[in-house]
């Protein structure tokens, strides 16, 4: 039996995931629109490449819809296991490349027509953007899952599988880093020096 | 050390604005992304369970005779008065019965006055 969409909003990530393991084609929908934005932004801002961030979002999803019959309740929270597996296909692409200045990355994310009403804060995105990919892989992973996706400490420990000692010292690097590159920007961007 | 201390949070207390900022604009999924995953989502999800048959009502073979569209409740209808008519034919038999089985040698004697459930010596030899 299908449940109706609307009553699946209430319903945990772990409760989606196994009503859709037993074949229940509303939970498959409940759950792509809840968890493919997870994927996508995470992917689209380690990547700075929609495209990529893209194909990365559909195959890590690819891999959940894989082992949701095997799926094993109550041992990982799944937007966990979401962020690890798509921190991993990200990594993974960023090795693959050549390494690029950064002055030839600041490609800025295309936000939509609504970012471009708001010059200031599409340029303070940018900025933030454009500085996140001059951080080391893991620095970014990290300090991304933080600030910009509000992950606990010990969630992004468990997705990064690193101590959570670990990772308060990458995300101190890595704000102190972004901090360094954004100075020079922070008066022409509105903020008080 | 203090000193440090304090600019050091002063430096990243100041990111709050661009992670605000970041956070307000988020990269937003493209229709073709979320059709793409539901697609994946539906072509790798397991067929649903077949329901479990345990608990249902057992079904009799006269049930679906008797549902029938077009013939069954009439058809139990008149099976049912013939039996009615049967069993008063038997009870309680016709003249013109009896001179028949007489014809074939066969007689019903005793039926009505004796034990009306006594099926001993209803057909005699005439």
């Amino acid at each position: 039996m299908n449940m109706p969409f609307d009553a699946l909003g209430d319903l945990s990530d772990e409760a989606l995931l196994a009503l859709y393991a037993s074949g229940d084609r509303a939970a498959a929908a409940a759950l792509s629109s809840r968890l493919t934005p997870l994927a996508y932004r995470l992917a689209a801002r380690m990547l700075g490449d929609l495209a990529e961030a893209e194909d990365v979002a559909q195959e890590a999803l690819l891999r959940l819809w894989k082992i949701a019959p095997d799926w094993r309740a109550g041992e990982a929270k799944i937007s966990t296991w979401l962020y690890r597996v798509t921190s991993n296909l990200c990594l993974d692409r960023l090795r693959k490349r050549p390494n690029i200045a950064l002055d030839t990355v600041a490609e800025p994310l295309d936000e939509g027509p609504s970012v471009e009403a708001n010059l200031m804060v599409k340029s303070r995105t940018d900025a933030l953007n454009n500085a996140l990919l001059a951080l080391p892989d893991r620095q970014r992973q990290a300090v991304i899952l933080r600030h910009l996706e509000d992950c606990a400490n010990p969630q992004i420990a468990e997705a990064m599988d690193l101590s959570v000692e670990a990772v308060e010292s990458l995300i101190a690097r890595g704000k102190r880093r972004l901090s360094e590159i954004l100075r020079l920007q922070k008066a022409e961007l509105g903020f008080e020096e | 050390m203090n000193e440090k201390m304090s600019k050091q949070d002063t430096d990243t207390l100041d990111l709050d604005g661009f992670f605000e900022a970041a956070k307000s604009t988020p990269p937003s999924v493209s229709s073709e992304l979320a059709s793409a995953v539901l697609a994946d989502a539906y072509a790798f999800q397991p067929a649903p369970a077949a329901r479990p048959r345990q608990g249902l009502p057992k079904s009799r073979w006269w049930q679906p005779v008797l549902a029938h569209r077009n013939w069954g409740w009439q058809t139990a209808a008149v099976l049912g008065a013939f039996l009615v008519v049967g069993f008063g034919i038997g009870w309680n038999p016709p003249d013109q019965l009896l001179a028949f089985g007489s014809d074939y040698g066969l007689t019903l004697s005793g039926f009505a006055a004796s034990d009306p459930f006594s099926l001993d010596g209803i057909w005699e030899e005439g």
